[in-house]
């Protein structure tokens, strides 16, 4: 190579690694390319006493600020529960040996959600192979590349999401009581689409039944997992605003949860249900949406639940 | 990318980590001769580089290195692959 | 065997339990050569080098890529008459490819997910590793098998395998590396064999002093690699030990080598700088107090470098 070219070509290198650590450190990155996938990354806390793992309501219903212990929230946006066991055998060496807890958040539809085979790109940047369903080296190379090289594949929009980030900081509106309405039948409605049911009375079909079949098995390995280490779990249910709570019927919610309820007895785990608990579910300032808890709601529904677990 | 240009790019990235543009480093240095470098540097400098040459490391690779000759080594196996 | 091998040999402490022998019957220096991440040609002139100082034990695994360097120095040493096969120590390890980031056989080994441990036995797959390790290495036999972690749902497979191998003749010791306890424990309940040795990861900062106590209470020796990793990383503070090392005229990583001989630890350094290999083995001139054993272990804080869950999902 001519060193004109070695220059062209180092000052090309130089732009793009400069490119490289503003799209890592936009909102883009961390939450529409790689979402949840940095605290994973950057962990290092040793001797852990408190995590939960969990999913999208997970995400937005724990918070641990100015607690005293170390504790920290291990959901991922739609994260399957295959993906709260791989976590959890990935990461558990941080958890303190000499006793910890787990908390397991199930979402309403947590029974039904099956493993989302295969796992998305994020997992290839915070899960060890083998634990990655469906792994495949040259998948492996093609999501490394991604994640080394992010402003490879940054969309046109993304300047502006990231800008509007960055002005706004995510600072959310509580929505109106209609608008919660609104949001709680849509949120059903999508629910009972992805999980091909018509309501929640109709029979099962046999592919519900295999994911939950599939969604206990996961469940039993983390109880039998947590037992061999000294770790005590404990399954919950995060709570939702009371236009959500609504929608589900007792039978509903005995479809839903019971099988969940049934093993965490038969293993001497807590399973405690907020889905519909008053301290929550009527205070529309604690939440985002019909499902997802703000910050305020994050903080006191994480203080309420170390409490009622006596670890605070 | 030889060894030298290696060197003198990670010599870049040494002066940025440890924030002293005096840091100057051969094939031999070692830990001890720099005196911020400590266990947090070791796991910064070892981002930086895997940012800046677009390479990723094992944790075992990444403390394999006895010196910064080593740690050149592994970069150039790399980017050779 | 020369001056300097004999008393490596014979200033082992008191406190260990058992002595490497290779084949030609010789009790082995209580010290290795690490080898990772070294290749090729690079590793065959280190292993050439290290053999002059007087090393003998050469650790490395069937991921490292250095096998086939080991390979060329064993078959140059012969060649040039320096040393035979059997006056040397060769461990390696059964792994799940893992060492290096860019490995294309992640995942398949030892994997619950993985189609082909669907098609292949645990046994199978041990015997196609030993037999490319046995070709790479340039050897028909190896003196020291073990397995490089506990792969969940796997390991009591591997470990009945690698029994095989031994009463084949095949291996001449078998142990494992990075176990904890009830490893060990469900190894024995198990098969009723015990590893002979244990290869993990301790420093001043991370004793590991129940691990250490409870392999050397079974006849399961200590070995430690990467010993010297928490100097490289600037991690050990100094002042306690700069005494010692003002009255034994000894550098840091002396001190820290003499300290894992005296627990009873083989340690594993890695180096190719030829000053460093022979300073890494001049430790058998002195020894230090129980006291002095004791003011660096004081060191201890239970460091953790190694995130083990996410090298060994599960373990």
């Amino acid at each position: 190579m001519n060193p004109k070219s070695v220059q062209v070509y180092e000052r090309v290198g130089k732009v793009k690694t400069i490119l490289n650590a503003l799209v890592r450190r936009g909102y883009w990155y961390d939450n529409i390319f790689l979402p949840d996938a940095r605290k994973f990354q950057v962990y290092s806390t040793f001797n852990t006493k408190v995590v939960n793992l969990g999913s999208t309501s997970a995400v937005a219903a724990f918070d641990y600020t100015g607690l005293p212990l170390k504790a920290a929230n291990w959901a991922l946006r739609r994260n399957p529960l295959a993906g709260d066991w791989a976590v959890l055998r990935n990461y558990a060496s941080y958890l303190d040996a000499k006793g910890s807890t787990i908390i397991i958040p199930l979402c309403p539809f947590s029974a039904l959600s099956g493993d989302y085979e295969p796992f998305e790109d994020r997992y290839y940047s915070v899960l060890y192979p083998s634990t990655i369903p469906g792994y495949s080296y040259v998948h492996n190379v093609q999501a490394q590349e991604k994640i080394i090289n992010p402003i490879m594949h940054y969309p046109w929009y993304g300047i502006f999401i990231d800008f509007w980030h960055l002005c706004f900081k995510g600072n959310y509106k509580s929505m109106r009581e209609e608008d919660m309405v609104k949001d709680a039948e849509n949120r059903i409605g999508g629910w009972l689409k992805e999980f091909a049911m018509e309501d929640f009375n109709t029979p099962l079909s046999l592919w519900n039944k295999d994911n939950i079949s599939r969604a206990l098995d996961h469940v039993r390995n983390i109880i039998v997992f947590c037992r061999e280490r000294n770790i005590t779990a404990v399954l919950i249910v995060p709570p939702v605003y009371k236009t959500l709570s609504e929608k589900f019927s007792t039978e509903a919610k005995e479809r839903l949860f019971d099988d969940f309820e049934r093993i965490a007895n038969n293993n001497g785990i807590t399973f405690i249900n907020y889905l519909a608990d008053p301290q929550f579910m009527n205070d529309r300032t604690m939440f985002r949406d019909s499902y997802l808890m703000n910050k305020k709601g994050a903080r006191a529904f994480t203080k309420r639940i170390l409490t009622d677990l006596k670890l605070i | 990318m030889d060894k030298k240009e290696v060197l003198s790019k990670l010599q870049e990235v040494f002066r940025e980590v440890f924030d002293n543009d005096e840091i100057e480093i051969n094939e031999n240095t070692v830990a001890e001769d720099i005196e911020e470098w400590d266990s947090l540097a070791h796991v910064q400098l070892t981002e930086k580089v895997q940012s800046v040459f677009g390479v990723k490391f094992s944790a075992k690779e990444m403390n394999s290195w006895d010196d910064v000759g080593e740690f050149a080594d592994s970069i150039i196996s790399k980017l050779g692959k | 065997m020369s001056s300097r091998i004999l008393l490596s040999v014979s200033s082992v402490s008191k406190r260990s339990m058992k002595q490497l022998k290779n084949k030609a019957g010789e009790v082995i220096p209580f010290i290795g050569l690490g080898t990772f991440p070294f290749q090729g040609k690079v590793m065959a002139d280190m292993v050439k080098s290290a053999v002059n100082v007087g090393y003998r034990l050469f650790d490395t695994a069937d991921d490292y890529h250095g096998e086939s360097g080991i390979g060329l120095a064993i078959h140059e040493l012969e060649q040039e008459g320096i040393i035979k096969r059997d006056n040397l120590f060769i461990q390696t390890k059964i792994s799940d490819n893992n060492a290096t980031a860019n490995e294309p056989l992640k995942a398949v080994y030892f994997n619950t997910n993985s189609k082909f441990m669907q098609r292949h036995s645990a046994e199978d797959i041990v015997r196609e590793k030993v037999s490319i390790s046995l070709r790479e290495l340039q050897t028909d036999y190896i003196d020291s098998l073990l397995i490089h972690y506990p792969f969940p749902d796997y390991y009591v497979d591997v470990w009945k395998a690698m029994i095989k191998l031994k009463d084949e003749g095949v291996v001449r010791y078998i142990g494992v590396s990075n176990f904890h306890e009830r490893h060990i424990e469900t190894l024995v309940k198990e098969t009723g064999v015990c590893p002979e040795l244990n290869e993990c990861y301790a420093s001043p900062i991370s004793i590991k002093q129940s691990l250490v106590d409870y392999c050397n209470h079974h006849d399961c020796m200590f070995v430690t690699y990467s010993p010297l990793m928490d100097i490289t990383a600037g991690r050990i503070v100094t002042e306690k030990i700069q005494p010692l090392m003002e009255k034994y005229g000894k550098s840091l990583a002396q001190i820290i080598l003499r300290w894992n001989i005296e627990r009873g630890c083989l340690p594993l350094p890695k180096t190719k700088n030829p000053s460093r290999l022979e300073e890494n083995f001049n430790v058998f001139d002195f020894s230090l107090a129980p006291e002095e054993i004791d003011l660096i272990s004081s060191l201890n804080c239970d460091y953790q470098y190694l995130v083990e869950s996410k090298i060994c999902p599960g373990i």
